[in-house]
């Protein structure tokens, strides 16, 4: 996984929780925790954060992952070149993540393996499919959930199907929140 | 458990600090060796990309010389084979008149006529090939001179009008206007008169007429901010209207907004002419009436822009 990703839990968790809470999650979770947003680290150094989260907070790993990627969408766009274009409201951000975001991540970061985020107009909603190895759809629920705050407009966003940990499907609304 | 200011709670303070110095410490050693190892393969890929650029551009400037020679050897080969198919259709052409001279079987007559007039035709026509093959991809845009377009227009007028008459066609001048086009002279006039010539040939009986118009150029030039249009337009059927376009929105010298290169030798050199002085031409479609415009590069604002 890239350490980007390290660094911005690390950042929600420092600016959330202070930075004496970081250290004891890696305490916690038995990590030395040096990240660099060019290094690679294995994924289950998150898994175990995910988990000394989920001790400490007492709530669950799928909770502090969607948490963690509600927090983390603003920090993840803010460190996209400026080059990028976004687009300017929910539904068409959600639709631009497969063929603009990540297409410049890979740019910026070669190795990384972006999740998908197939999209299929269903009704007045969005229909999400997301895929990844990395088996994170709480994650990728927290992302999504972070579009309505990124775009300050009531956008909802439920899971409809789990096919396994690796695929899971949502419907994104705008107006529903 | 240790109170807030208590030695253990100093000492787990300085504990925490020194972890995060040592991470910090890690993180950035990392950062640096990814950031060698990246600097190194940029600097391997920017060799390989130079090296890359100086074979392509060796392999462009072979190119251009092989292109260049090819030209030329396609030039000297037309103005030699020129002279050599003129030099003996020139005997042929004036032997044949002599014989007419003597001939007095009036069916004989008929057949040499036919026979000078096809021979002229066919010098005409070698003639053509030879100035399209001239003109074709020349630059004639680096040493212009300023030519009125009244006298463009008032000339092509003179030279055509009589012609014109005779097939039942009445020539007529409209919309012109006080500009000067940046030009080479012969081949513009060459180009209107093909244009006139497959009129004069194929448009049939009714109104020809001229105009120009003065656009705005797409270019950025203080100088020269407009594109003067000459427009012929006539009573045929016109070309196909697949090919039409709008010629006022065409950019002078942008192939890729230009009508494909047409078939025939008097379309191909008009394109070749129009080309060559930088400019663009197309079919257009007026009302009932079809015709040709041709874009040019006015050398002043005019005033009745």
């Amino acid at each position: 996984m890239k350490g980007v990703l390290f660094n911005v839990v690390q950042e929600v968790v420092e600016e959330t929780y202070g930075e004496d809470t970081w250290d004891d999650l890696l305490d916690d979770a038995g990590l030395e925790g040096a990240y660099t947003a060019l290094g690679d680290y294995p994924d289950h150094e998150l898994v175990a954060l995910v988990a000394a989260a989920s001790l400490r907070t007492g709530l669950g790993p799928d909770a502090v992952l969607r948490t963690v990627g509600r927090l983390a969408l603003p920090r993840l766009l803010d460190r996209l070149p400026p080059t990028v274009p976004l687009a300017d409201e929910p539904m068409a951000f959600v639709r631009s993540v497969n063929d603009i975001i990540h297409p410049e991540v890979l740019k910026l970061y070669p190795a990384s393996h972006p999740p998908v985020f197939d999209c299929k107009d269903d009704g007045d909603g969005l229909m999400v499919r997301y895929r990844s190895t990395r088996r994170l759809p709480d994650l990728a629920h927290g992302l999504l959930e972070a579009v309505d705050d990124h775009f300050e407009q009531s956008v909802s966003v439920e899971r409809i199907a789990d096919d396994d940990e690796a695929n899971a499907v949502f419907l994104v609304r705008v107006g529903e929140a | 458990m240790n109170r807030a200011g208590e030695p253990g709670d100093e000492a787990d303070r300085l504990r925490r600090l020194e972890r995060r110095l040592q991470r910090e410490r890690t993180a950035r050693r990392t950062a640096e060796q990814i950031a060698e190892s990246r600097t190194r393969d940029l600097y391997e890929a920017n060799r390989d990309l130079d090296q890359q650029i100086m074979e392509r551009t060796a392999e462009l400037d072979r190119a251009l010389v092989a292109a260049t020679r090819a030209s030329e050897t396609k030039s000297a080969f037309l103005a030699e084979m020129s002279h050599q198919l003129k030099t003996p259709l020139n005997g042929l052409i004036g032997m044949l008149e002599l014989v007419d001279l003597d001939t007095v079987d009036d069916c004989n007559s008929e057949r040499l006529t036919v026979a000078v007039h096809s021979a002229r035709r066919l010098e005409r026509l070698i003639s053509r090939l030879i100035v399209y093959s001239d003109l074709d991809g020349a630059d004639l845009t680096r040493s212009p001179r300023h030519r009125s377009v009244v006298d463009v227009v008032s000339d092509l007028h003179d030279r055509w009008s009589g012609d014109c008459l005779q097939v039942g066609q009445l020539l007529s001048v409209e919309e012109i206007m006080e500009a000067d086009i940046v030009v080479a002279h012969p081949p513009l006039d060459l180009a209107l008169d093909e244009v006139m010539s497959n009129v004069v040939n194929h448009a049939g009986r009714g109104a020809v007429r001229i105009q120009t118009r003065l656009v705005q150029a797409e270019r950025t030039d203080e100088v020269a901010p407009h594109d003067v249009v000459l427009r012929i337009l006539d009573p045929g059927p016109g070309l196909p209207a697949e090919s039409t376009v709008e010629v006022d929105c065409l950019a002078p010298g942008d192939p890729t907004r230009t009508a494909d290169r047409p078939a025939g030798l008097g379309l191909a050199l008009i394109d070749a002419a129009v080309r060559a002085l930088g400019g663009n031409w197309g079919p257009v479609i007026e009302g009932y009436q079809n015709g040709v415009a041709i874009r040019l590069r006015a050398a002043v604002p005019a005033e009745s822009a």
